[in-house]
């Protein structure tokens, strides 16, 4: 930093050279490895050198001493003692990537144990000016790069002589003497001087301003901050909201006024160690070894790998089986595509959970922000549009306006987790509507037009509009986001609280277990005590790898059943047969494979996968059945991403049918609520769902992963006392839509398009008749008495022309319809009541010509809702209740 | 320093880290896994007094085979070097040892490395805490003195002492307020 010795114009008196020759005795020394260190830099074309403290402190406590103490006296001596020892090695031919001339700068950066010197910008006080001090914060504000003149050469055309002059201020000099930043315009006998800017030396510079540590911050007060001044090779290292510990001499610049007593301070950084934590911009990396990487292919040949890596993700947190996948396929992504034609196709997956308070979205967002190796953390509230997006902003030393990124720019190829979704004001929530499919963010405010790059995935978590899900609106209501956004969202995940004893049984036991976990190495009762060994050592990243290096390799977690249970619940739903302790793996693992096939594999899509997709997408299309979000060809897209990612998964290069598969079984969950319990034959001991007749069709949807495993242990009894026989159309339209088996099920939907499209279909006679005697099998088991309702049903069956009961998803479509109308009899009538004749009339007229609600469906419909205590039917008149 | 001493009690039984280096039955209790057996090269925190006695305790073979394998192992664990003896905290000592968070780190961290030096042998180790101990028990006789002491406790270095320099500052009170009242009387 001193440039005053470089030209050797220094009085190079006996104490300077003695302190010069000490350092190069301590760099030379052989069993310290620091001559490999400078080969190694020049080889890498760089101009900093580490050194460790401690290896000072080893062979020469005095010095280690003046340099922690008086560093303006040693640490020129350890630039010149670099220069020196890098004298005597360097040859241009060894080192081609370095160029060394009088004007190169060698600098030295500092790691290892600073003791009393470690602070924060609150703790760092006036006894330590002129000190060397390491500091750790957050870096809150950066400001441009400039250069900053450190030689000028001036050509005199009268003499034909070169002039040159330095200058040094109190950031690039431990001099006192602040040299004019005037240029000299004539020389001693007063001939004019023209400046060759050309052979003058420049230096960047750059100043950040470092805040505390917001978490190490003393409660109830604001963090404080401290300026941090970057030259040279130091500038552009670190960005706003970059954790970092800085080491370098805290100065102070004399007097703000000419009168004034206090003083600016500022630190003089000469190494920056920056510092991993979540949350925070640093994008993590991990190191992949050669057993790491057998591992990975290992393990990518399992049959269950989907389901094995799905249920490690957050063990902690109970159930939520496909947002675990849904998760897992968003770490890995799907494939991004640039076309020649500028079009930008997103890789990336974006996911929403909506749902009812105290269901573990919030848990969901942490543990991604931990896992994912850039994440970063908002809030609905927190943050605005601009925040969000990019700021224009006006720099404070040069008043030049300038971009700021936000969140989402910072986010690039990494997750953006936003809390609180739905408290985002609307103006806010359009800002991300650009980011979300084009991944870029365009700006043209203040003279600034420019398109920023924000390719990231956005995993955002929201309460429905009422606080509770509404299982009487439907989705759309209850989510109230624009269907703009929702089709930006791959995934909706309708996330319910629902009452129901074994799964709140099971969950309290599970919420109590994580809390009787006591870590290893404390005894009962003992506060968890705070790991503050972080900041022992400055920039000393080698000695912890090794520390672990046990814990690093490892692939399986050791199953511990009071942490893990969760994951234990998930491998106990999706084998169901198997009860020997679950797999979980190493989150470390786990982060690597991640890394791996994100890095690795560019999965292709096979011509009958696209055949596949199609079929998918059209039939998606083409239901009538009420969906959570709408369906746009962005599905279409979604379809392939999900793949993609799967196929990642198997770290297979071809996309085949059964990542397909999996895709749209992730899709129709999230869209319909389907799960493969219900479409595919997973186990045969599986009995039909039954729920408390309470809950409506539409609430149940989401539950199923959660209850699969209870409703095995219902017994059919139970079933029989909940029903009296009043309601039991109602229970049979109830029933239905959950189907008994794969084979009801996919008849139940072929049943309802062929209705929905063509409305009469030949093959229907026979499917029908299965779901007749299937129905009459379990009326047998249940015990049902047979009523003229019964009866009609059973007629109309046969007839073939009208379905006999109403689908749930007719249901609710029916039920929404009503709703809306209510407004409209509750303002028209007295009594608010509705001609039944009328209501249906109305109903229909809101719909399109295949989807109307004839006077049976109508009828069972109004029938249903009067069982749930809805409606009130009497006189041929429907009451709202 | 006795048998009954409740501080040698309380420092034996600090846990330091261990690796079996067999597999032991009916022992996955100890890491949470109860039911299940502890399998070989696990890590484990074991109390320092089953430790000791586990580390240097030899394993009879059953049968006394005279091709033994050469890597059997011949102890039932191994000791690993625990956390506060890293380089990274003697580093720190060496830097400015009243700057350590004794009792963080350990309790028991003199009672304890006279255990582990003496186990060891480690001579170098022992330099480094004798230097910290001089260096630290001059700041708290510092503080001992009768305006001070009440400082020390309020001070951040106050809270950061080690059991054994407790008692040194307490003694310390004690016997300048005693030599207090000779002079005087």
């Amino acid at each position: 930093m001193d440039e005053t010795t470089i030209l050797g114009d220094t009085p190079l008196d006996a104490v300077y050279s003695d302190r010069v020759r000490r350092f190069q005795d301590f760099l030379t020394s052989p069993d310290l490895g620091n001559m490999d260190n400078i080969k190694k830099m020049l080889t890498l074309g760089q101009r900093r050198l580490a050194v460790s403290l401690d290896e000072i402190r080893e062979t020469d406590k005095d010095f280690w001493l003046g340099l922690l103490n008086t560093p303006a006296d040693y640490l020129p001596a350890c630039q010149d003692g670099v220069r020196e020892a890098i004298k005597s090695i360097y040859t241009p031919i060894d080192y081609p990537d370095i160029e060394i001339t009088s004007d190169t700068d060698f600098y030295v950066s500092f790691k290892g144990s600073f003791g009393d010197h470690q602070l924060t910008p609150r703790t760092i006080g006036s006894h330590f000016l002129s000190k060397m001090v390491s500091v750790e914060g957050i870096v809150t504000r950066a400001s441009l790069i400039r250069p900053k003149i450190i030689k000028s050469v001036h050509y005199c055309d009268a003499t034909g002589r070169f002039h040159q002059r330095e200058y040094s201020d109190q950031t690039t000099s431990f001099n006192p003497i602040t040299t004019s930043a005037l240029y000299p315009t004539e020389d001693p006998e007063g001939n004019p001087l023209t400046t060759e800017y050309g052979f003058s030396k420049y230096r960047d510079h750059q100043t950040i301003t470092i805040q505390e540590l917001p978490e190490l911050a003393p409660a109830g007060q604001l963090p404080r901050s401290l300026d941090v001044i970057m030259d040279d090779d130091l500038v552009d290292l670190v960005k706003p909201g970059d954790r970092l510990q800085a080491v370098g001499v805290y100065r102070s610049l004399g007097g703000v006024g000419s009168n004034s007593s206090s003083f600016r301070t500022v630190i003089l950084c000469n190494s920056v160690y920056p510092l991993h934590a979540r949350s925070t911009s640093v994008k993590s990396v991990e190191r992949l070894t050669n057993s790491d990487i057998r591992n990975i292919n290992k393990l990518s040949k399992k049959k269950n790998i989907f389901d094995l890596m799905a249920q490690s993700l957050a063990p902690s947190i109970y159930g939520h089986a496909y947002i675990k996948k849904a998760v897992l396929l968003m770490l890995l992504g799907g494939y991004e595509k640039n076309l020649s034609n500028g079009a930008h196709l997103r890789g990336d997956i974006n996911l929403l959970m909506v749902g009812d308070p105290s269901t573990a979205k919030s848990q969901m967002l942490r543990f991604v922000l931990n896992t994912a190796p850039l994440a970063i953390a908002t809030t609905g509230r927190g943050s605005s549009g601009v925040g969000l997006t990019a700021a224009v902003t006006t720099d404070k030393e040069t008043g030049e306006r300038r971009l700021e990124a936000g969140a989402m720019v910072l986010a690039d190829r990494g997750i953006v987790c936003i809390d609180e979704f739905d408290k985002m004001s609307d103006i806010d929530r359009v800002a991300i509507h650009e980011v979300m499919e084009q991944q870029t963010i365009t700006i043209a405010k203040a003279g600034i037009h420019t398109s920023l790059n924000a390719r990231c995935s956005v995993i955002a978590a929201a309460n429905p509009v009422y606080g509770q899900y509404d299982t009487n609106r439907s989705p759309q209501q209850n989510i109230a986001l624009p269907d703009s956004l929702l089709s930006r969202f791959d995934l909706l995940f309708i996330v319910t609280d629902d009452i129901s004893d074994e799964k709140d049984k099971a969950v309290s036991e599970h919420v109590l277990r994580m809390h009787r976990f006591i870590p290893q190495g404390y005894s009962e009762g003992e506060p968890i005590r705070e790991r503050r060994n972080v900041t022992l050592a400055v920039g000393d990243s080698s000695n912890q790898d090794e520390d672990d290096s046990d814990d690093r390799n490892k692939v399986y977690e050791k199953f511990s059943p009071l942490l893990h249970s969760g994951a234990a619940e998930m491998a106990e739903g999706s084998t169901s047969s198997s009860k020997k302790t679950p797999k979980v793996l190493n989150i470390t693992f786990l982060k690597k494979y991640i890394q791996y096939a994100k890095q690795r594999i560019e999965p292709q899509l096979t011509t009958e996968c696209t055949k596949k997709v199609v079929e998918i997408y059209a039939t998606l299309r083409n239901d009538h059945i009420v969906k959570n979000s709408p369906i746009t060809a962005r599905t279409l897209e979604t379809i392939i991403r999900l793949a993609t990612a799967h196929a990642k998964v198997r770290l297979s290069q071809t996309v085949e049918i059964k990542d397909v598969q999996v895709a749209e079984e992730m899709l129709r969950f999230s869209l319909l609520g389907e799960t493969p319990a219900t479409k595919h034959k997973s186990s045969p001991q599986k009995s039909p769902k039954k729920k408390r007749k309470t809950t409506s069709p539409s609430k149940k949807k989401f539950q199923d992963d959660e209850t699969e495993l209870y409703s095995v242990s219902e017994s059919e009894p139970e079933y029989a006392e909940d029903k009296d026989d009043g309601n039991e159309d109602a229970d049979v339209a109830d029933y239905q839509p959950r189907a008994t088996t794969a084979r009801t099920r996919s008849l139940q939907e072929r049943l309802q398009s062929a209705y929905d499209e063509e409305g009469e279909d030949e093959d229907m006679e026979e499917e029908l008749v299965d779901v007749e005697q299937i129905r009459e099998g379990l009326s047998q088991q249940t015990l049902r008495e047979p009523s003229n309702e019964e009866d009609i049903l059973q007629e109309t069956n046969t007839n073939m022309d009208q379905p006999a009961t109403i689908s749930a998803s007719r249901f609710s479509k029916f039920k929404s319809l009503l709703s809306m109308l209510r407004s409209h009899y509750e303002s028209t009538s007295e009594d608010g009541s509705a001609p039944v004749a009328d209501l249906v009339t109305r109903v229909n007229q809101e719909l399109s010509q295949e989807e109307q609600f004839d006077e049976q469906e109508a009828y069972l419909a109004l029938e249903q809702m009067q069982e749930k205590n809805f409606i009130q039917i009497s006189e041929e008149k429907v009451y709202f209740i | 320093m006795g048998y009954y001493d409740l501080d040698e009690i309380l420092a034996d039984g600090q846990k330091i880290p261990c690796r079996f280096t067999i597999s032991v039955p009916g022992l996955g209790y100890l890491e949470n896994n109860p039911g299940k057996p502890v399998i070989q090269n696990t890590k484990l925190d074991l109390p320092l007094w089953l430790a000791e006695i586990l580390a240097i305790c030899e394993i009879q073979s059953e049968q006394n085979d005279p091709k033994e394998d050469p890597d059997q192992p011949t102890y039932f664990i191994e000791l690993i070097q625990p956390d506060f003896y890293s380089s990274k905290i003697i580093n720190a000592i060496k830097t400015n040892a009243l700057k350590i968070d004794l009792h963080q780190l350990l309790p028991y961290f003199y009672k304890l490395s006279v255990k582990w030096g003496s186990m060891f042998n480690d001579t170098e180790l022992m330099a480094i805490v004798q230097e910290m101990f001089k260096q630290r028990a001059c700041a708290i006789n510092d503080y001992s003195s009768d305006n001070n002491h009440l400082q020390l406790l309020n001070s951040e270095f106050g809270l950061q002492l080690d059991e054994t320099e407790r008692m040194l500052f307490r003694q310390c009170i004690e016997s300048h307020r005693d030599l207090k009242t000779w002079l005087s009387s």
